[in-house]
């Protein structure tokens, strides 16, 4: 069987959502929704197709991603995010597909595809596509009641944590993307990390409507931690978490863990999804107190000898310097345009 | 003019020749090392997952061997001497837990000391050490007119406390006890420790308690 993809078009839209919806290992950003607010927000080169038997209409497969500019050429990925693997049915070559997206991509340009130990999607390698380890994602089993998950999933530091802070007032609701969005640019000024622009969460929520949730943590009746998750299907992502560093005494981010993931154990999601972050550090110790099962994160690149461009140890080693041109990096106008050409 | 230029030329060609040597032996190892990653990645997709992964992250034992001050390899030979230090400690813990059960109760069961006059107080420890005589004696100090003198068997040591409210001197008590046992003594007014031959300790602390109650007075 041979394939080909074409770039999905709006005509599409019914025919990708349908296909989405019922494949098993879809995420949120393999959604129409997803593609939708990340091209509206950053004006990317729209590349995301659909795959078919040749000479068919019918699609087998669809491929989320945008052409992204950068300084050795484009590159063609799904930004932003942890999951841009091909989402195939069932018995299409995974090889063949792989190989098609790899043409066209011009002479400087690379396709990064993301995927994770998960998903079971192989064929990379026959297909000529070379790898980068991106860190590794911690996915815990919430089809369970929440009292079983915190006994016997959470580690005694993490359940210490979380009833200091009850204890000490700290008290969630849900909330808006516009009330979180103050906690994640002051936490993103604090690591000196370029920022989202507002508009993008604000159409981002539109578009995912009941599947973008915020909770916020409050002390005092004053916001101190939020937490924003997109839910698809029976899974839950937490993608951004913030908080206010002169309120961590409270413990907001265990208060923020527990109580999305109280929410999921109640509301028939089975898993939820902590997000990638890198072993050794802080934060990926942080997410492990909450238990659950480890999977690796990797890019693969086509052509192999632009693997460098998934790499992510480049924005490790810049943090430092970030840090202190943070008033620069995160001006309301550099931040968001910095962040078009830093999709990690 | 001519020969300038000639090596100016060479000089170009020798940098760009070094900069295409460089870039495609980087270009190389990058194409190495990401196909072997993809392969690797490929090896164990067959049923794969996320408790797979788990069971087979090879930073878990880098990370155990961080937490042991150790190399990988030492690591089961550290987990082996923990787990029998663990278990050295829990019956030390269980022995200790019922000796001081029964020191309880037999202190419960005896007559108090009193309390509004100066009086002695013999304590033997039959397998207790220093560090016990010494926190029983600490204990002692409160008691301002209390002479307390312990004996630890357990290592031939002993140690004496003396109310604040009383004349008597730690130092001399200790050493009075710890000569008569073989040995010697140092310390302080209020507090001091010794050591003697583990055997003697107790008759000789004795002997101490009974001059005091004869000579000065002490309720023994």
């Amino acid at each position: 069987m041979t394939y080909e993809s074409r770039p999905a078009a709006a005509e599409d839209r019914d025919r990708w959502r349908e296909f989405v919806a019922n494949h098993p290992a879809a995420t949120v950003f393999h959604t129409w929704e997803w593609h939708q607010a990340v091209g509206d927000a950053f004006g990317y080169e729209p590349a995301f197709r659909v795959v078919t038997e040749r000479g068919e209409d019918e699609p087998v497969g669809v491929v989320p991603g945008f052409s992204v500019p950068g300084i050795g050429g484009r590159t063609v990925v799904n930004p932003f995010c942890e999951y841009g693997f091909p989402l195939l049915g069932e018995g299409v070559d995974t090889v063949a597909v792989l190989r098609d997206l790899a043409n066209g991509l011009g002479r400087l340009g690379a396709r990064i595809v993301k995927d994770a130990g998960w998903t079971g999607v192989s064929g990379y390698n026959p297909a000529g596509y070379g790898a980068v380890r991106t860190g590794e994602v911690i996915r815990l089993d919430t089809d369970r009641a929440f009292d079983a998950v915190r006994e016997r999933s959470f580690s005694g530091e993490a359940r210490r944590c979380v009833r200091s802070a009850v204890e000490s007032g700290v008290t969630v609701r849900p909330a808006t993307v516009t009330e979180y969005y103050p906690l994640y640019l002051a936490t993103m000024r604090r690591l000196g990390s370029p920022q989202f622009p507002e508009d993008f969460f604000v159409d981002l929520a539109g578009e995912l409507g009941d599947d973008l949730s915020v909770f916020v943590a409050e002390h005092d009746d004053h916001p101190i931690g939020g937490i924003l998750m997109l839910d698809h299907g029976d899974t839950r992502m937490i993608w951004s978490n913030a908080s206010r560093q002169d309120a961590w005494e409270y413990h907001p981010n265990y208060r923020l863990y527990a109580a999305a993931i109280e929410d999921a154990c109640a509301t028939g999601i089975d898993v939820v999804d902590f997000g990638r972050s890198r072993p050794g550090t802080g934060v990926h110790g942080f997410k492990q107190q909450f238990g659950g099962e480890a999977s690796p994160l990797a890019s693969f690149v086509t052509p192999p000898h632009r693997a460098n461009r998934a790499s992510l140890e480049g924005y490790g080693r810049a943090a430092a310097v970030a840090e202190r041109l943070s008033p620069v990096v995160t001006n309301p106008v550099v931040g968001p345009q910095l962040k078009r050409f830093i999709h990690e | 003019m001519t020969m300038s230029r000639n090596r100016f030329q060479t000089l170009v060609l020798a940098l760009a020749l070094v900069a295409a040597v460089v870039y495609y032996r980087r270009r190389e190892r990058t194409i190495r090392e990401s196909l072997t990653l993809s392969q690797q990645w490929a090896a164990p997709q067959e049923g794969h997952t996320p408790e797979s992964v788990a069971t087979t992250d090879p930073s878990a034992l880098e990370r155990a061997a961080t937490l042991l001050n150790a190399r990988p390899e030492e690591v089961p030979d550290r987990v082996e001497s923990l787990d029998t230090k663990v278990r050295e400690l829990t019956s030390t813990l269980d022995k200790n837990r019922s000796a001081w059960v029964a020191r309880w109760w037999a202190a419960r069961r005896s007559e108090p000391p009193a309390t509004d006059e100066p009086h002695v107080t013999v304590i033997d420890l039959s397998d207790g050490v220093l560090e016990d005589a010494e926190a029983l004696a600490k204990a002692a100090l409160t008691d301002s007119l209390g002479v307390t003198i312990v004996t630890a068997s357990g290592d031939g040591s002993l140690a004496v406390a003396v109310g604040s409210d009383l004349d008597q001197q730690a130092d001399e008590i200790a050493r009075e006890v710890a000569q008569a046992a073989g040995g010697g003594a140092g310390g302080g007014a209020e507090f001091a420790t010794g050591g003697g031959e583990a055997e003697q300790l107790a008759d000789a602390a004795e002997t101490v308690r009974d001059r005091l109650g004869a000579e000065a007075g002490f309720a023994v």
